[in-house]
């Protein structure tokens, strides 16, 4: 049989084999904010900022994901695209700012999950206990993170959303995502996400507490 | 036999001179009272306290860090540069930082619900102490944020007040014990002041009503240029404290309410009064009731009523408030502030008396407008308040366009108990340096437990810093690095001391009016 000969054509021509692409895959460290000793329940503030995504930039990326083999890789947003995409983003996350509700509503399921396996990632450890965390969801898994994060204060006596709220309006910059999780699920009619599961269980035991 | 034409017009009598004689009127209030501390009717109190220490860390946690990075950015010591460390428990031992972070004061002799908790089965009566410091070195000082608790030690900390809940930034190591050296402290200060009449609007000088003064009160009053007429006063009066049983100071109530309406003094004196526009009335107006007397008390087990007897409710000192009340406010505009001992809630904040405890004078309270509850948050109140405006403990308002914030004495009396110092001026300064009124709610001051938002911290400075039912009186001026200046007053209690403080407002001079009989 004759050599198959190789044509002159670029590799990335149309309908030729997909190529594997590097962009997302984890090649860089977390950029941690500040030096020294990052504490656990900070590490929100390490993830770069979650934006809904507005610009075409991030658009394209999301069909390149859709091509990707495997769509398991944690995304980490590229630094060459980083800087563009923040410049722009700056004025869409004034604008959400203002309306946080309706800008949590665009957010879709697909960057919540990149937003806790971001979170996920910043992890060190490995997750030793994960049987527990089998029959939760992504949206119950972000609640919870949020209710142990201290830095927006107590969790227990209070709503989420207004917790939520709280913390917005005190100038924290509570994560949208926990917002958008929040209302889907409002909107779905669960009433169990109310409250924090914390608080729950502290009801449920004080409820059942024997008085010396 | 004498007729009148011949006694008339001799040193004996004489008939009316026919002159209209001058009516002295009163200056007008400018007055604005802001509700930062009403609290809704319906509130609840099914959350926890910890969420009001989150809130005002949270506000005041910005300004700490501002000026402690300002302070420390640059500092060596030994070779080592300070560093901003985030949490409280992110210390290590041997490196150089400084943190922010909320104090929490350990005092044995502080009432705690946990030792009451322990103590379950058998609790004695609760001694109450008049202070909390003891002479050993028993307590300990911990500064604390939403991660942990360190414990702070150094002689540095002896330099300053510090009690439970005010927000400090300290620089320091942790040295082998586990506990935080320090060698710094600083505090945010005094916060940003707004400028006068930055809520209302000054009367338009030269107004309608012409100045009666006579000559003599040119130099009393305070010579502003701008305006033709002498500056207004204001009267601070704390601790009237009627009641049906103890008359030592009746006398010089009397005196007051006289005072006030201009009916005592010669004219002259008189014009000096009409320039007081305002009263304010901070807190105990309404003495403690008195122990009965034994010989009453052995009757009492003769007719055991369950629940409230209401054969020992005395009704003599609320109606004496009343109708003193009622005879000053055709005259004046009065301003009420409950007290330790008055009829409101004995949980910070006071809410404000009702009016049913005044029936005379509560026409003269402003009419119940729409009967949603005022929030704290709504930005004005839309019925302006009457000429009787019972008003919260602590209260902050406006008045002559100066920012005003009074209390009844419970928050300095608080600290008092944590700190062993007589200097109560040096207390309320600390208080407008650490930019919180009542540091010490809810750890020993009862408090509602705030979930939204925490109205003790000062958001902006006041001009003028009132306190009131002191043992004695007391005033200062403090200044701050912005060139903020309060002007801090403590009132005494009348029915002990017998004496009112006036303010002028123009200058916020004050000066103290002593009543003998």
């Amino acid at each position: 049989m004759p050599t198959t000969r190789r044509s002159t054509r670029s590799s990335t021509g149309a309908g030729k084999q997909s190529t594997l692409s590097f962009k997302h895959k984890v090649t860089k460290a977390i950029k941690t904010g500040k030096e020294g000793y990052k504490s656990p329940s900070r590490a929100k503030e390490y993830i770069p900022e979650p934006t809904p995504e507005p610009t075409s930039k991030k658009l394209e990326k999301e069909e390149d994901e859709d091509e990707d083999e495997d769509e398991q890789t944690p995304a980490t947003t590229d630094d060459d695209d980083e800087h563009d995409v923040q410049v722009q983003t700056k004025k869409q996350q004034q604008q959400q700012r203002q309306q946080p509700a309706a800008a949590a509503e665009k957010i879709s399921d697909r960057a919540i999950e990149r937003y806790w396996s971001e979170i996920e990632a910043g992890r060190n450890a490995k997750a030793v206990h994960k049987k527990h965390g089998e029959g939760l969801t992504t949206g119950e898994k972000v609640l919870r993170y949020f209710d142990v994060s201290s830095q927006y204060g107590p969790c227990i006596g209070m709503k989420r959303i207004k917790r939520w709220q709280r913390a917005q309006r005190l100038g924290l910059n509570p994560p949208v995502e926990v917002l958008a999780v929040l209302l889907k699920e409002e909107a779905a009619g669960n009433k169990g996400i109310e409250t924090a599961h914390m608080d729950e269980l502290l009801n449920s035991a004080a409820v059942g507490s024997v008085g010396v | 036999m004498v007729t009148l034409d011949e006694v008339v017009d001799t040193s004996l009598l004489q008939k009316p001179s026919g002159e209209a004689l001058d009516l002295l009127e009163r200056s007008e209030s400018n007055y604005t009272p802001l509700h930062s501390f009403a609290l809704p009717k319906d509130r609840q109190y099914q959350q926890q306290f910890a969420d009001i220490y989150f809130l005002r860390l949270t506000k005041i946690k910005p300004a700490v860090e501002a000026v402690a990075s300002a302070a420390w950015a640059e500092t060596i010591l030994a070779g080592e540069t300070a560093t901003k460390v985030d949490r409280v428990l992110d210390v290590r031992q041997g490196q150089l930082c400084w943190v922010v972070g909320t104090v929490y004061m350990d005092m044995p002799l502080k009432p705690s619900v946990l030792e009451d908790v322990v103590k379950d089965r058998w609790i004695s009566a609760p001694t109450t102490s008049d202070h909390y410091y003891a002479e050993s070195g028993s307590e300990s000082c911990s500064l604390e944020d939403d991660s942990g608790r360190i414990r702070l030690v150094g002689n540095v900390l002896r330099d300053y007040f510090l009690v439970t809940g005010c927000i400090i930034g300290v620089m320091g190591t942790e040295n082998a014990s586990g506990d935080f050296e320090v060698i710094d402290l600083k505090f945010a200060d005094l916060p940003p002041q707004p400028e006068r009449w930055s809520l209302s609007k000054p009367a338009p000088k030269g107004s309608a009503r012409k100045p009666k003064i006579k000559e003599e009160d040119v130099e009393m009053a305070d010579v502003s240029s701008s305006s033709s007429q002498p500056s207004k006063k204001i009267a601070i009066v704390s601790g009237l404290e009627f009641s049906g049983t103890d008359t030592s100071y009746a006398m010089e109530l009397n005196l007051l309410l006289e005072f006030l309406l201009g009916e005592a003094l010669d004219p002259a004196a008189q014009s000096e009064l009409s320039q007081i526009s305002r009263l304010i009335i901070a807190g105990n107006s309404i003495a403690r009731p008195s122990d009965h007397d034994p010989a009453a008390a052995a009757d009492k087990p003769h007719n055991k009523k369950y629940g409230y007897d209401s054969s020992s409710y005395n009704p003599i000192p609320s109606q004496l408030l009343d109708t003193f009340l009622s005879s000053l406010l055709p005259s004046i505009p009065i301003t009420l502030l409950p007290g330790a001992l008055d009829p409101a809630n004995t949980s910070y904040p006071q809410q404000p008396i009702h009016s049913a405890m005044f029936p005379q004078a509560r026409t003269y309270t402003s009419t119940p407008g729409v009967p949603t509850a005022p929030s704290p948050s709504s930005s004005s109140s839309s019925e302006t308040p009457g000429w009787l405006d019972p008003v919260t403990n602590p209260w902050e308002g406006e008045v002559e366009g100066w920012r005003v914030l009074g209390t009844g004495g419970q928050n300095l009396d608080d600290i008092c108990k944590y700190v062993d110092s007589e200097d109560k001026l040096g207390m309320m300064e600390a208080m407008c340096r650490w930019r919180c009124s009542a540091p010490t709610a809810p750890d020993t001051l009862w408090s509602y437990p705030f979930q939204d938002d925490e109205p003790f911290v000062m958001k902006e400075c006041p001009h003028l810093y009132f306190v009131g039912s002191q043992t004695e009186f007391g005033t200062k001026i403090i200044e701050g690095s912005q060139g903020q200046m309060v002007r801090l007053v403590l009132v005494p209690s009348f029915a002990a001391t017998k004496e009112i403080v006036l303010i002028d407002t123009e200058t916020l001079d004050v000066s103290k009016v002593k009543f003998t009989a």
